[in-house]
């Protein structure tokens, strides 16, 4: 009790400092009077009274200090007083905190934009009830570099048998034609869903209802759509009086019964569907009758959730047991491998999202080491003050500053500095936010919404960070500043000492030349990379490209039909003017997916080895030409192969190779595993890229268009201007031409399609950008402190060099002193940094695409650039000190 | 002054302190620490910069309260008085220094 009162009284002392401090005058003064009086009393002069007095009590500062201190809280009070000290004294020298914060500010943002990056993808959990029990079942093909989905009835499997499962969700992410009356019709993407998608993932309709208990069972009886809310809000103008009207998808009928809320747009990370229909009615929306029971689709994406005390690892034990028996039941076949992965571990897509920590941990130790260069730079900055406040530092060392209280108050300034530049980082790194978005802004037709949440752990990272670092770079100088010989210190002036801390700051430098060349290394290694790549032979000519996609099976048209209407697009596409070619595709390269089929091997299918997935296009008989894909062989589709002709395929080398090892493929014929007509390879093309830019060769055939009909179509316009995006009106005129009620969709070139897409130059330009960034301002950081430690050493140097130059000494003489100081730590640091940046070149391998890193002209080409700068850095001051005139130097303090 | 004087054991100052005032009733530090000094026959010392924190804290913890007043000889000076807990806490140490000051008799007793 009474220690409780004592805390409230020390809090309430704090406050009442003034009322208190001459309370304590006044008692001691008395007390002082009351001595002097008995002294007298004693029979000394008045003088001796007093001298004495003051002597038997002690200082009478030191006294009221002790009160002080015992009364209040002196932690917190002299915290206080620190602060505000600190503030002054920053004030005072307006440049240095410039530079200071903005240094540590660069730095830091780096920091805060990693550490934003790596929180939205991996750490944050999605806004639904569970999120951290949320995991992914998908299959991975062990003959292809790709993960996928299920089929519905495999997913019906594990939802009944798999008691590690709480509850089981699918869902099928597809293009769909909306139209709302009223409004346009859009060509846009909903997701199909099992009944319990809503129920399971714990969200509330804004509006309306969400799918009820019992209701889409059975296949197309539930004709109902849930909007999203963002389409909900943008396209239907936030209209409540939409529930209860039909909506139209594919030219279905849906009445929509409910709105999700606005927190929620997807189960998938950062993607925003239109609208949320039952999967049991995907037989009608898509003419797709068997969907739900063929085993052999990947089109459902299933997610789970954990019971409670159940690990990743059990689950996929359970899963693989059933995975197996499914396998053997219904597709002998299949290669595939079905597993469990935590669904924070399967962002962005669970296709690329191995790639991801490792790339994480890259850009978090690059981000590592442009802050600790920021700091080294800062201590340095700090380091140069703490000389020139020498003497104040030893003054109020005479005067009874206790070291520890005098490093309190240092580091209590860099602190200070660090939590200034914590928040010019933050506001710097949203700055990087807006532009990393702008850069990954998608030109594809998928509604997505960016993760705009406000999130806290940046934030609290970016803080913690600075203070560390304030501590970091405020210890060292702190240190060195209150030690040695107080009477030694005082002697010699601002210019005393110099000789160690001399070596201390050159150490500083070296390491952070050495840091900023392995940052700067590894961001040129990035655009190196970045800029081999785009010079990669894709197997086909990407430039003056425009594409345009529509999906004729969605606006319900027949086989016949839809084949008449492309071949009449590519004519009237390329009779129009500004056209080189044109021609229709079903898939594009390096897009988010691909169609697979299975060749059988053995002379008989069935058997599990004896298939071999490959990639297929299905393409009109100009694509090959106009695309540029180089046949070796053979000859190329024409438009005698149609539909009462055999089928026939022009298969790439590795295809070839794979299937007749030495043997001339033309005139051979293969199988798909599924049965059917053996198809006759007619041609072979060269072999390209189709999905990934690091793919290693893989099997690819293309097919014509119209003997394996696919109405999901692209039209592909080679232009004669070097822009073809302006031929992008006349082309969307041209398919309105053709049907006003058919839907245009990612229209864009082939250059923008190759640069934004996941699967092409995005995660490498995104690399590029970041460790760019780093990389300049490592390199900017570095020159800043060679300067600053090359600078100030002249300036402690000024009477050596002018006694120098007043003896006669050369140029080059005064130039090799100030070389010593700045040039020799800043070529061992780079030296040492090279060294380093090797080491790390290694690791990043794995990042780019198995691109040989260790490329000596690259690091030849850093090497050079930071020695120049570090040469600038010395000689900028150089020549200020050979400018000077001799007197002025001798006389300089 | 003579070097010979002892510095105020650790811990025994607030007794000291809380026992003088008990005697003295309202009483200032100036007196609080010429009556410790002339008690102790001059062996122990009190200086103002132990007394008045030592004070301050005690006040702080409740035990005793204090108002401005008139010194004899006509000065202002801060009075001391003892409050109830003060007093309960001034038993509570008295006897916790009589149950210490016999085992250190004991203690020495033994040894001899």
């Amino acid at each position: 009790m009474a220690a409780l009162k004592s805390v409230f009284a020390r809090i309430a002392a704090l406050f009442h400092k003034g009322e208190l401090d001459t309370r304590i005058d006044d008692e001691m003064l008395f007390h002082l009077e009351m001595q002097i009086e008995e002294n007298v009393r004693r029979g000394m002069t008045p003088q001796e009274a007093h001298r004495q007095a003051r002597i038997a009590s002690g200082g009478l500062e030191q006294a009221k200090e002790r009160h002080r201190d015992a009364r209040g809280l002196p932690f917190i009070e002299s915290l206080f007083q620190d602060i505000r000290h600190s503030i002054r004294r920053l004030r005072q020298s307006p440049g240095f905190t410039a530079v200071a914060v903005l240094t540590l500010a660069l730095g830091l943002s780096v920091n805060a934009t990693i550490f934003g990056l790596i929180s939205s993808i991996f750490l944050r959990p999605l806004p639904v009830k569970g999120a951290d029990s949320l995991v992914l079942v998908v299959q991975q093909y062990s003959n292809l570099d790709l993960r996928s989905g299920m089929a519905w009835s495999d997913y019906r499997d594990y939802q009944e048998q798999i008691s590690e499962f709480s509850d089981v969700l699918a869902l099928n992410f597809r293009p769909a034609n909306l139209s709302v009356e009223g409004h346009s019709p859009d060509r846009t993407w909903i997701e199909a869903v099992s009944g319990n998608y809503f129920s399971m993932l714990g969200v509330t309709p804004l509006a309306g209802r969400f799918f009820l208990p019992g209701e889409v069972e059975q296949p197309n009886a539930d004709p109902i759509a849930i909007l999203g809310y963002d389409y909900w809000r943008t396209r239907l103008g936030a209209d409540l009086g939409v529930i209860g009207q039909p909506i139209v998808v594919n030219g279905h009928p849906l009445t929509v019964v409910g709105i999700a809320p606005e927190e929620f747009s997807s189960v998938q990370w950062s993607m925003a569907p239109r609208a949320f229909v039952p999967a049991t009615m995907t037989p009608e929306l898509y003419a797709d009758a068997s969907i739900l029971e063929r085993r052999n689709s990947g089109a459902f994406k299933v997610l789970a959730q954990l019971r409670s005390g159940v690990s990743v690892s059990q689950a996929s034990v359970a899963v693989q047991a059933i995975g197996r028996r499914l396998a053997e039941e219904y597709r002998p076949d299949s290669q595939a491998q079905v597993f469990v992965q935590p669904e924070r571990m399967s962002r962005p897509e669970p296709s690329v999202s191995r790639f991801l920590p490792f790339a994480a941990a890259v850009f978090a130790v690059l981000a590592c080491l442009v802050l600790f260069t920021s700091c080294a730079n800062v201590a340095n900055l700090m380091f140069a003050r703490a000389a020139a406040r020498q003497n104040e530092i030893s003054t109020r060392r005479a005067l009874g500053a206790k070291r520890a209280r005098l490093i309190r108050q240092l580091l209590t300034e860099s602190a200070v500095l660090a939590v200034m530049a914590g928040i010019v980082g933050l506001l710097l790194s949203y700055g990087t936010g807006i532009l990393l978005a702008h850069m990954t802004a998608s030109t594809s037709d998928i509604p997505v919404r960016p993760d705009q949440r406000w999130d806290w752990l940046p934030l609290v990272a970016t803080l913690v960070v600075s203070i560390l670092a304030g501590g970091l770079t405020g210890l060292f100088p702190a240190l060195r500043a209150t030690r040695g010989d107080l009477i030694a210190a005082m002697k010699a002036g601002a210019s005393g000492v110099g000789r160690q801390r001399q070596r201390f700051r050159s150490a500083l430098v070296l390491g952070q030349v050495a840091m900023s060349v392995e940052v700067l290394a590894s961001g040129a290694l990035f655009v190196r990379s970045l800029i081999e790549f785009s010079s990669t032979d894709l197997g086909f000519r990407s430039e003056r490209l425009l594409m345009a996609s529509v999906d004729l099976d969605l606006q319900g048209y027949g086989r016949e039909q839809g084949l008449r209407t492309l071949e009449r697009m590519v004519d009237q596409a390329q009779a129009l003017p500004g056209v080189e070619s044109a021609s229709i595709a079903a898939s594009l390269p390096f897009d988010n997916y691909m169609i697979t089929r299975a060749v059988a091997l053995g002379a008989t299918a069935g058997a599990k080895d004896d298939t071999l997935q490959i990639g297929v296009n299905l393409v009109d008989p100009s694509y090959l030409d106009a695309l540029g894909v180089t046949l070796l062989a053979g000859r190329s589709i024409t438009k005698q192969d149609e539909r009462s002709t055999r089928p026939v395929a022009v298969v790439n080398e590795t295809f070839a190779q794979r299937l007749w090892p030495s043997q001339d493929p033309i005139g051979k014929s293969f199988r798909w595993q599924s049965g059917g007509e053996p198809i006759e390879v007619i041609g072979v093309a060269r072999n390209g890229k189709y999905q990934l830019l690091g793919e290693s060769p893989r099997p690819f055939a293309y097919l014509p268009i119209a003997q394996q009909y696919s109405g999901m179509a692209t039209l592909h316009v080679r232009a004669q201007m070097d822009d073809p995006l302006a031929l992008a009106a006349a082309v969307r005129e041209l398919i309105r031409s053709l049907d006003p009620d058919l839907p245009v969709f990612n229209v864009r070139s082939m250059d923008e399609h190759l640069r934004s897409s996941a699967f092409g130059f995005l995660p490498l330009r995104i690399g590029a950008a970041l460790a760019g960034a780093q990389g300049l301002i490592a390199l900017f950081l570095a020159v800043l402190g060679v300067y600053g430690v090359v600078a100030s050493s002249i300036a402690q140097k000024t009477r050596d060099i002018g006694i120098r130059i007043a003896m006669g000494a050369h140029k080059i003489d005064v130039f090799r002193v100030v070389a010593r100081s700045g040039l020799r730590p800043a070529l061992i640091g780079l030296t040492l940094g090279i060294i380093m940046s090797f080491a790390l070149a290694r690791l990043l391998r794995a990042l780019l695409y198995g691109l040989d890193p260790l490329s000596v002209p690259m690091f030849l080409a850093v090497f050079v650039l930071v020695l120049a700068v570090a040469l600038l850095a010395c000689w900028l001051p150089a020549r200020r000190a050979l400018k000077m005139d001799p007197m002025t130097a001798l006389r300089h303090e | 002054m003579s070097k010979d004087k002892a510095d105020v054991l650790q811990g025994t100052l607030n007794l000291l302190v809380l026992k003088t005032i008990e005697d003295l009733g309202p009483i200032h530090g100036w007196g609080i620490a010429k009556r410790i000094e002339r008690v102790s026959r001059d062996l122990l010392d009190v200086p103002y910069g132990t007394l008045y924190p030592s004070l301050m804290k005690l006040e702080q913890q409740g035990w005793i309260s204090s108002e401005w007043g008139v010194s004899d000889n006509n000065r202002r000076a801060r009075f001391y008085s003892l409050t109830r807990p003060g007093r309960k806490q001034l038993q509570r140490e008295a006897q916790n220094w009589e149950q210490m000051a016999a085992f250190i008799a004991r203690l020495l007793q033994g040894a001899q």
